[in-house]
């Protein structure tokens, strides 16, 4: 009996200010306080062709509101640069550069990344129903795709963080494959 | 005498009809190859034939101006539509997916072929091991989600291999969906034409189709203020040739009324007028008979240069008509058709070198000339006297021959030494009048 009403009060005691204290603007406006800065990533991606998921790392950074750069180091170096609506990827001394705008499936792939980043919900909600669960402390945000285009390649994409700060990012693709980023931020001082 | 004009009319007559029969059924080329070599090296014939049948050489790129960017795009989609269907185009891109398809289900059918890292060690152990674990890397990266699909159809990324030569590093930009220039202002497409580069009468029936495809999906989209623009290989050659044409023919008609004017000044008869241009026109119809008789086909380039080539035919009738006049036809035999024809066999003699040429063109402007010379004079020398009889009276000239030799003694002396030795050389001042 007791223990029942531990777990009943466990419950409420995280679902509560969830639903009361913190919704998705206020996720947003946290979000868009933050100016930007450095981290490191491990990238886990479990491909059903392979019988160990491919992992490569590297180092992220990002500049409010439009900057984000990618550098791999390994399994191979790449560094991927997001500038405005620019996105260059370079490998191998190969430097390919796309412009988003003229890739509406591609930016909107994008956007989930950098519309979170930069709080802007009105670019997250152009393409996703988003959907927000836990605290300011440890929240997780759903975006699911309502355009059948980005469906077909996206299923679910799960963002994790904490106040300003995203700690994981996972996509969930179509064909059952998924991509887990986990993301600790380094110091800057 | 009658008789025998009547016999050499007749079978002159004859002869050019059937070299107009022969013209009628020849074919002339206007196209390049006039200036390429006959029988090229392996490397000149690389460049021989990316000239004739180079995927650039039929390349037309279109750029559409005007109205607004969705417009210019529905247009672009509309032009590609109707120009792909066209048989005279091989391809049509304007950057859409679909139009992209093709060309990346050829590589991926032929990436064996076509990769340059197949060797016999990529598919060794480990060749195939060190292959794979590539693939494996690259989808670590953003580009590998394209990747995945092709991965169990191309474990050793040959796609990729291939790709990664041909990429230029930037895509072409591009504004709803189609290609569009930087400033995104002209929506691009990019056409390839059936018509060979060197084809200019095809390049020029697809750049006539292109226009008027243009004309009729801007009229029923109702985009009237769209421009085309055009450039290209081909695009160059239709207007190269059409200033050449234009003004080959304005200038050999200022210069054909030239001769014929001068020539009526002085003869006063048309007649004699049509008599003196008589072994230059035989001269130009046998030119173009040899050639396309032994070539096949016929340079309109070597009937042009030709034509100023046995330009020096006009003066082998004028020579007759002015000398016989004085001396008679038989004293003119003698005394002067040999220098005449001294003149002619230097004539062929520097013609004939030309058949030698390794250049068809310069080849067939040899031949024409060596027949066009030869053909002249024999009519000089056998059908004109025939057909011109005994009484050809001439203007005196000798008036305007004393008055440019005063007006040159005015000037300095070499100059009054060569106008002299010209006076001299046409017969003007030495025969006084000439009849």
């Amino acid at each position: 009996m007791i223990k029942r009403l531990l777990a009943c009060l466990l419950l409420a005691g995280c679902t509560w200010p969830a639903l009361a204290a913190f919704d998705v603007g206020q996720l947003m406006d946290d979000l868009a306080r933050h100016k930007g800065g450095k981290a490191r990533f491990v990238e886990k991606k479990y491909i059903s062709l392979l019988d160990k998921p491919v992992v490569s790392t590297g180092e992220m950074t990002y500049a409010a509101p439009d900057r984000l750069e990618k550098r791999t180091l390994t399994p191979k170096p790449e560094l991927l640069r997001l500038d405005k609506d620019m996105l260059s990827i370079e490998r191998d001394k190969q430097k390919l550069t796309i412009n988003l705008s003229s890739q509406p499936e591609a930016l909107a792939f994008i956007d989930s990344i950098r519309g979170t980043l930069t709080g802007n919900r009105a670019a997250l909600e152009k393409n996703y129903l988003l959907h927000l669960a836990g605290t300011a402390d440890k929240w997780v945000l759903t975006l699911l795709p309502s355009d059948q285009k980005i469906a077909a390649l996206v299923l679910r994409i799960t963002i994790g963080g904490s106040r300003s700060q995203i700690r994981s990012i996972e996509y969930l693709q179509a064909d059952g494959d998924r991509a887990v980023m986990s993301i600790e931020p380094i110091e800057t001082r | 005498m009658k008789h025998a004009a009547g016999r050499t009319f007749l079978l002159w007559l004859l002869a050019m009809l059937a070299g107009a029969a022969v013209v009628w059924h020849s074919h002339f080329s206007a196209d390049m190859s006039f200036f390429l070599p006959g029988r090229p090296t392996a490397e000149q014939k690389v460049l021989v034939d990316q000239l004739k049948e180079g995927a650039v050489a039929r390349l037309l790129m279109l750029a559409i101006e005007g109205g607004e960017a969705g417009q210019r795009a529905a247009l672009s989609r509309e032009l590609r539509q109707r120009l792909g269907s066209r048989p005279e185009f091989l391809s049509v891109q304007n950057g859409e997916a679909t139009s992209l398809e093709a060309d990346r289900n050829f590589l991926f059918a032929h990436r064996y072929l076509l990769s340059p890292a197949v060797s016999a060690e990529r598919f060794s152990r480990d060749g195939l091991h060190a292959a794979i674990a590539n693939s494996i890397d690259l989808l670590a990266s953003p580009a590998g989600m394209m990747l995945k699909p092709l991965l169990p159809r191309d474990p050793t990324g040959e796609l990729v291999e291939l790709l990664s030569r041909l990429n230029a590093g930037t895509q072409p930009h591009s504004v709803g969906g189609v290609w569009a220039s930087r400033d995104g202002e002209r929506a691009m497409l990019l056409v390839q034409t059936r018509a060979l580069g060197s084809d200019t009468d095809g390049q020029e029936a697809a750049i006539d189709e292109i226009r008027r495809q243009f004309a009729e999906s801007a009229a029923s989209s109702g985009f009237s203020d769209a421009r085309l623009a055009l450039s290209g290989p081909g695009l160059f050659a239709v207007k190269a040739r059409a200033t050449i044409k234009e003004e080959v023919s304005r200038l050999s008609l200022i210069s054909t009324l030239a001769i014929v004017a001068v020539l009526f000044f002085v003869y006063r008869s048309l007649r004699l007028l049509s008599l003196g241009l008589l072994p230059v026109v035989s001269g130009a119809l046998a030119g173009v008979v040899a050639v396309s008789l032994v070539h096949g086909t016929v340079f309109g380039i070597t009937v042009g240069f030709g034509s100023a080539l046995i330009g020096e035919a006009v003066d082998y009738s004028i020579y007759y008509f002015v000398q016989s006049g004085k001396v008679g036809l038989d004293q003119w035999r003698q005394r002067f058709w040999p220098t005449i024809r001294l003149g002619v066999l230097t004539s062929i003699s520097g013609f004939a070198a030309l058949i030698f040429s390794g250049f068809p063109g310069l080849a067939q402007l040899g031949l024409y000339s060596l027949a066009g010379i030869l053909t002249a004079a024999l009519v000089t020398r056998f059908v004109l006297p025939q057909l011109a009889g005994s009484q050809q009276r001439g203007r005196d000239l000798s008036g305007l021959g004393r008055r440019i030799a005063s007006a040159s003694s005015l000037m300095r002396t070499s100059a009054e030494g060569r106008s002299e030795s010209r006076m001299r050389r046409c017969g003007l001042k030495s025969t006084g009048r000439w009849a």
